[in-house]
């Protein structure tokens, strides 16, 4: 063995250095190995010396040359940086300075040469009580104290070391990764693939009959073709929808939710009304309640109907499966190897399909080449049976196999996670300590643990998922996990292994603008949740502002806005004219908004700007709409009029040249001097128009969401305006030619304006 | 700020070896108290005081008789000249040979790798062993080896 030189303290060496610490460590990384001659005990060996035997010769020069180069190179890292330096940001602990043993295994010699030196002359502590095993709280116990007012993801503490939390709709959720990550987020979101914990969303379970349930669902949702069509009935695709409270269809929307079939067994057809089916509305933990409440009510009202029809008693079940269920959402094009490479599944003799599947997910350069809403019915190994994992790469094939496609079939949705949700909450058998027990016995170490029979086999879903809008020329493709409760760890760590990113609800946000998305509840203004979010946020801002000395803050009154931090919809929606003769345009007070949902949005706007008589026109429509989904027609007391000027429309806005946008930012109609600067050349203009506010300026709505976005390279977000006035900002620019809707924003805090761009967020079949 | 400044001399000690002497592994200690007693003789106590304090054998290697010292820079000639008037160590007889000469340990560590490969290159194309010391080497004792084994 080497040994070590002995450090020679030279008597008053000249660099007085401030403590010995820093001096010790960079003698303690200065140090050269020298070779020890084994053989000078023992004479029996050749008598020559050393520099004539060539081996030991040249044997001695080649250790010395190794040692001065492994010296340079730690002297140079021994005095300028610390141990825990050489580990990845997320990786170091800030107990790394006096803690040994937060430091991994091989850095750990290292760090202690580097710790300070115990004080010796420090007063002793004084040794606390510390509690006996009978007083000592358990953990369990001391955790559960701290959810009593919101409740805990199955995640949270490995969230809470990592990210900055915020309670949100009665849970504790991630906002954002205490390390930056707005630009690698985005990254991972484009080109890599971002997870998300999405468990704080809630499944809403409804069983009945085939016909009773088609026809709950035709009441309360509306999606571009109707949940109860076959498409979806099948139970092969899931369906983005928007719930209403039932019989006050366009007004009270509750919010989106996904509906999840559950798939037919071969054996049964679809064409039996008295088929006991089962139905799932995934939905936003803000709207759940009023979900619940609002289903109750389709469902006595859809019971009550098939009553008069025949004798039979029908029964529709609603259950509440909160808790039972966790979601993880993949986002990026690599989310499909991630998938791939974390999950072991078992294969099934009689599902070809999903071989093709698995073998198809290979060879996916991104989600986006599967159908959007496809579900895949699976049941995995227990995934830390194969930790740690590897991402499988992409192989494109040179010759590419005879089409064997892969289209959403029932047999492929199949999945035993629908039993458990009448079972209850099953734990998982074998515990991280039983499994590493089990890995310790293996022949040879590092190896993956074969599964046993006594193993869990986990069902799950994939859903194939897309954040995409017409408008949007940016679509976010991935894929939503559904697993049953406790085994959300498990999953995490396995998926997270091989680098994905995890996001909060920032990252969520943000791949929602980016995607030109509206997000609930913040761009959906007529809803309960978004009056709930926007007077906290006001409640907030105001008092922020209230604090703040009057020659450092925004003079709101000098700008002439009344309310900087809520939105005015009345004001909005009264500044409209309505069409009908003999009316005279009145400022109401009393309004009553409604939001007409995107799969609607470009045919009443194309149909309104080409009708003589717009309300009329809409009426129609909307009582049509409300008899095909099984309602009753319009009431009379809801006038057309009314229901023409309080209709708002959810739009994607884009600014053309320079300028930000802001919160609240308020879109102005563009005027006709303006018009005729901008209107004529609007492809040649490079820098921004300077735009002034004026009072005579209409108002049409506001920016509800908006910032930088990094895809395009310009501000962007999500704004609200009022229909009739989109439908004049369309005959604005009908009358100057141009193909896009032009309109100005301005910021809260200024009265310059600047030119934007604005698209209908509407969803085409 | 005043900077101390150092020179770093690189050395090797190549042995003159008697026929009936035994060799005997140096020591740096040794090496320093003749480096002393070379300073005392040669330049004499104001030498040995303008040197002294700063003095310091920093690595030896008794495998390859190579040795780094560290002196400070004003009067470090006066060391160089003491280590080129060493003649013997511990009554044997050295001739040191002043490899290099620098300011930093690093540039002395470089060229002690330098010096080493030229040597051992120098070493090989004069003996015209060659890359072949090793294989034959090998052969041979394998050789032995099974003829043992029968």
């Amino acid at each position: 063995m080497p040994a070590k030189r002995k450090i020679q303290d030279s008597e008053g060496t000249g660099g007085s250095e401030p403590n010995g610490r820093k001096k010790g460590r960079i003698q303690e990384a200065r140090q050269i190995v020298t070779q020890v001659h084994t053989h000078a005990a023992d004479g029996s060996s050749s008598k020559l010396p050393v520099s004539l035997d060539v081996e030991r010769f040249t044997d001695a020069r080649t250790f010395e040359i190794t040692a001065m180069q492994d010296a340079i190179g730690n002297a140079r890292a021994g005095s300028s940086k610390r141990s825990w330096q050489k580990l990845p940001r997320r990786l170091r602990r800030r107990a790394a300075s006096h803690d040994v043993r937060r430091v991994p295994v091989y850095l750990r010699d290292k760090a202690k040469t580097e710790m300070d030196p115990l004080h010796k002359n420090a007063p002793p502590k004084s040794k606390s009580k510390t509690l006996g095993k009978k007083k000592t709280v358990p953990r369990t116990e001391k955790l559960s104290k701290r959810q009593r007012d919101k409740l805990w993801l199955e995640t949270h503490i490995w969230h809470a070391k990592r990210m900055k939390m915020q309670t949100l709709w009665g849970y504790r959720l991630a906002l954002h990764p205490t390390e930056k990550a707005f630009r690698s987020s985005h990254r991972a979101s484009k080109h890599g693939c971002i997870l998300h914990d999405a468990s704080y969303h809630e499944i809403i379970e409804v069983r009945g009959p085939q016909a009773l349930l088609v026809s709950l669902v035709d009441l309360c949702c509306e999606s571009s073709t109707s949940p109860g069509s076959i498409r979806y009935l099948t139970g092969a695709r899931a369906c983005e929808a928007l719930l209403y409270t039932p019989n006050s269809y366009p007004h009270d929307l509750v919010g989106p939710v996904t509906i999840l079939w559950r798939p037919t067994t071969p054996l049964e057809p679809i064409d039996l009304g008295h088929s006991q089916r089962t139905v799932w509305f995934i939905c936003h933990p803000s709207i759940s309640e009023s979900a619940f409440r609002g289903l109750i009510i389709s469902s006595s009202f859809v019971v009550e109907a098939s009553k008069s029809d025949n004798k039979r008693k029908h029964k529709v079940e609603v259950v509440d499966l909160r808790g039972k269920y966790n979601f993880f959402e993949l986002m990026g094009p690599k989310s499909s190897q991630v998938i791939r490479g974390a999950l072991a599944p078992i294969f099934d003799d009689e599902r070809k399909e999903f071989d093709r599947f698995w073998d198809r997910l290979q060879h996916l350069q991104c989600p986006g080449g599967l159908p959007s809403g496809m579900i895949i019915g699976l049941k995995v190994h227990d995934p830390r049976l194969s930790f740690p994992p590897a991402n499988t790469s992409v192989k494109v094939p040179k010759v590419l196999p005879p089409q064997q496609s892969v289209d959403p079939s029932p047999r492929l949705a199949c999945s035993e996670l629908w039993e458990t949700s009448c079972a209850p909450q099953a734990k998982p058998r074998f515990c991280k300590k039983d499994l590493d027990e089990r890995r310790a016995k293996n022949l040879i170490p590092g190896g993956k643990l074969n599964p046993l029979h006594e193993d869990d086999q986990v069902p799950l879903l994939l859903i194939r998922y897309s954040m995409s809008s017409q408008s949007g020329l940016q679509p976010m493709h991935g894929w939503k996990m559904v697993i049953p409760s406790g085994w959300a760890m498990p999953f995490l760590t396995s998926l997270t292994y091989t680098g994905t990113l995890v996001g909060g609800q920032q990252q969520r946000d943000t791949q929602m603008l980016e995607a030109g998305v509206p997000r609930f509840p913040h761009d959906f203004p007529t809803t309960e949740p978004y009056r709930e979010h926007t007077e906290a946020w006001e409640a907030s801002e105001r008092c922020l502002w209230e604090r703040t000395p009057p020659a450092k803050r925004v003079n709101y009154e000098r700008l002439g806005i009344d309310n900087p931090w809520k939105a005015d919809w009345g004001k909005v929606l009264s500044r409209c004219t309505t069409t009908v003769a003999g009316y005279a345009p009145t400022q109401r007070d009393v309004t009553h908004p409604w939001l007409l949902n995107k799969y609607l949005a470009s045919a009443v706007l194309d149909g309104t700007a080409g009708a003589s008589d717009p309300a009329a026109w809409l009426y129609a429509k909307l009582a049509g709409i409300r008899l095909a989904h099984g309602d009753t027609g319009l009431s009379l007391e809801t006038s057309a009029n009314d229901l023409w000027r309080d209709a708002l429309v959810q739009v994607q806005v884009e600014l053309h040249g320079r300028g930000t946008l802001g919160d609240l930012a308020a879109i102005y109609l563009l005027r006709s001097d303006e018009l005729r600067t901008c209107g004529s050349s609007l492809e040649r203009i490079r820098e921004s128009v300077e735009l002034e506010h004026s009072l005579q300026d209409v108002m049409i709505g506001y920016i509800t969401s908006g910032a930088y976005s990094l895809s395009r390279g310009r501000p962007s977000g999500i704004g609200t305006v009022a229909l009739s006035q989109m439908v004049g900002v369309k005959k604005q620019m009908l009358a100057i030619s141009n193909p896009g809707y032009m309109v100005k924003v301005r910021n809260r805090n200024s009265n310059s304006c600047y030119l934007a761009r604005i698209q209908l967020v509407h969803h085409l079949n | 700020m005043v900077r101390f400044k150092n020179r770093w001399i690189l050395v090797e000690f190549l042995p003159l070896p008697f026929p009936n002497q035994q060799s005997t592994t140096l020591n740096s200690k040794q090496i320093y108290a003749a480096l002393k007693q070379s300073i005392i003789v040669n330049f004499g106590d104001a030498g040995w005081g303008a040197v002294g304090s700063s003095l310091n054998v920093k690595y030896f290697s008794p495998a390859t008789n190579i040795c780094i010292v560290r002196v400070a820079r004003d009067p470090h000639r006066i060391a160089w000249g003491a280590v080129t008037y060493l003649s013997s160590i511990e009554g044997q007889k050295y001739i040191p040979n002043v490899v290099h000469v620098s300011g930093t340990i690093k540039h002395a560590q470089l060229a002690a790798i330098k010096h080493n490969r030229e040597v051992v290159a120098r070493y090989r194309a004069r003996s015209n062993v060659g890359s072949n010391s090793y294989e034959e080497y090998l052969a041979k004792s394998t050789a032995e080896i099974e003829s043992l084994q029968d």
